[in-house]
């Protein structure tokens, strides 16, 4: 990352004083793209916990039954595996569109922008703009002041208790829990989360907002290492800005020696970090690219061409790269090991799902009875077994076993298994008397489901012969 | 040790962050109305859940805040100075 000359020795300071922000509110080009980007993920994160599959909730993480569903696949606590090999391959792909574009995640897409952008439309609706906001918190309480704060928090609180009943529906059925909520019956720890949730939100995206990223995210810290100077970011270019200065428009730029930059500081009214993006790329830069935006607005009016903050590169503001370099850099070893690694994990991943046994089979040696002779002919072990069916749909599984000689299922060889749920079972095995010495022997036990679906899983045990 | 928002937070939020990763870690393991303790079921799985959370996180920040008292007290103790011309009495 490149910072100001001289500054190299200078402290960053991670905890100063906090002073509040009061970002001014912009329109234009990546504006626009972000408030596409909360819509996008907020019909996603609201409208998803609603969406029904198969006579059941189409994505839940039910902690109650401890039963994951995604779409078709229903995950079982054995199934963690999955899961975190789909966090890690989420973590892995921002790291590779973090190298190409920088921090378009945190400008866009991270939940703490998203109802941070929210929170700051409901408070511009009730308090107005920057200026305004400014004034009203510089002034007395009066009627005034306190309908348009009391109003803001208000609806802050509403926003804030729906997405934590939002959050406790991806945990608990949504239905029900509405149900719940409508006749106030909801249970003391569902109650606690979406009171605890709509708190969080409430205090993150109303009050510590930028803080959030510059103190608390451990991704804003490092980040950097992703990034090399083929890296987007938001840029100031200064060799065109500079020397900046006030001029009339009009005036002769040239002949009164200033460069493009008319320093009006919007570029710093409306950043929601507070920091100045002509000063170099910042950690506290969140890549929003509102100074963007403003800064066309600005050029625009002067007539001059956008772009004096644009998106870039170090290399290409530095080497005087037009958008075709930069796509040509784009494609640097890095990137192209991120992406290798990133294919193969995905590939990996999908794989291992489409290939995924949905029969889990756990056979336990029935401690309580000892192997004993049965008829007069036969040596008996008896087992518990559990099928787990993760499947939807009810099968019916056979059990054969193999491994001695003439070993044959006594009883229990035939299990009716429900869909997603676990059946428990007894089976008995029994070989002929004086064929086997004593001692305990390894057999295999087959359960094949007889179904549409041809599912089978070995499971290995012990057969035990007395003396 | 400094009790501003910024201390307070550093403590805190990495906890509240691993609390969240071993609560979820554990109970994934661990199916709590399988467990006793001292031979009475306690706990339905919500309420372990929650309970468990809050454990682990008390569990956390009572370490890192313990880091951080203990790490102040070694930077700012004062260094043993030995006199120039001590003199070893045996």
């Amino acid at each position: 990352m490149s910072s100001t000359p001289g500054s190299e020795a200078q402290v960053v300071q991670l905890y100063a004083p906090h002073r509040k922000i009061y970002a001014k509110s912009v329109t234009g080009r990546f504006a626009s793209i972000r408030w596409l980007m909360v819509f996008l993920t907020q019909a996603i994160f609201y409208g998803l916990a609603w969406l029904p599959w198969n006579d059941r909730q189409a994505v839940l993480f039910d902690l109650g039954t401890r039963k994951f569903y995604i779409f078709g696949w229903v995950f079982w606590p054995q199934d963690v595996l999955y899961l975190t090999f789909i966090l890690i391959v989420s973590a892995y792909l921002l790291f590779f569109v973090t190298a190409i574009a920088g921090r378009i995640f945190c400008g866009y897409a991270c939940p703490q922008t998203v109802y941070t952008e929210i929170f700051m439309w409901v408070e511009k609706k009730f308090e107005g703009d920057r200026a305004a906001r400014m004034k009203l918190d510089q002034a007395p309480l009066t009627f005034d002041k306190a309908w348009r704060k009391g109003g803001k928090h208000l609806v802050w609180v509403l926003i804030g208790l729906w997405t934590g009943f939002t959050f406790v529906g991806y945990f608990t059925p949504i239905r029900e829990l509405a149900r719940e909520v409508l006749t106030a019956t909801t249970g003391p720890w569902e109650t606690f989360w979406i009171l605890f949730y709509g708190f969080a939100t409430w205090g993150n995206a109303g009050f510590m907002r930028e803080q959030v990223c510059k103190y608390m995210c451990p991704y804003a810290r490092f980040q950097s290492v992703m990034f090399d100077r083929d890296t987007m970011i938001v840029t100031y270019d200064k060799e065109r800005g500079e020397p900046r200065g006030g001029r009339k428009k009009n005036a002769d730029a040239k002949a009164l020696n200033l460069g493009a930059c008319v320093d009006c500081s919007l570029c710093v009214q409306v950043c929601p970090t507070g920091i100045d993006i002509r000063n170099g790329l910042q950690y506290e830069c969140i890549g929003c690219s509102a100074c963007i935006d403003v800064c066309d607005t600005v050029m625009d009016k002067m007539n001059y061409p956008r772009g004096l903050v644009r998106y870039s590169t170090e290399n290409a503001v530095e080497k005087h790269w037009d958008a075709k370099a930069i796509r040509e850099h784009m494609l640097r070893p890095r990137i192209i090991i991120y992406f290798t690694v990133l294919l193969a994990m995905v590939v990996g991943l999908l794989a291992a799902l489409l290939l995924r046994n949905p029969l889990k089979v756990d056979v336990i040696r029935d401690r309580r009875i000892l192997a004993r002779e049965v008829e007069g002919r036969y040596i008996e072990n008896v087992y518990k077994i559990n099928i787990m069916n993760t499947g939807e749909t009810s099968e019916r599984f056979v059990l054969t076993a193999s491994g001695l000689p003439d070993i044959e299922v006594a009883r229990g060889g035939d299990v009716q298994a429900d869909g997603g749920a676990m059946t428990e079972s007894s089976i008995a095995l029994r070989i002929p008397i004086d064929r086997v010495k004593p001692g305990s022997h390894t057999v295999h036990l087959k359960v094949e489901s007889r179904g549409a679906h041809k599912l089978s899983v070995d499971e290995k045990t012990v057969f035990l012969v007395p003396r | 040790m400094k009790l501003d928002a910024a201390t307070v937070g550093a403590v805190l939020w990495p906890a509240f962050l691993g609390a969240a990763a071993a609560d979820g870690v554990v109970f994934t393991l661990i199916d709590p109305v399988n467990v006793d303790i001292f031979d009475i079921h306690t706990f339905s799985r919500p309420a372990a859940y929650t309970l468990g959370f809050f454990f682990f996180w008390l569990v956390i920040v009572g370490s890192s805040a313990l880091s951080l008292w203990m790490h102040e007290g070694a930077t700012k103790a004062a260094p043993i100075v030995l006199p120039d011309d001590h003199d070893v009495p045996f």
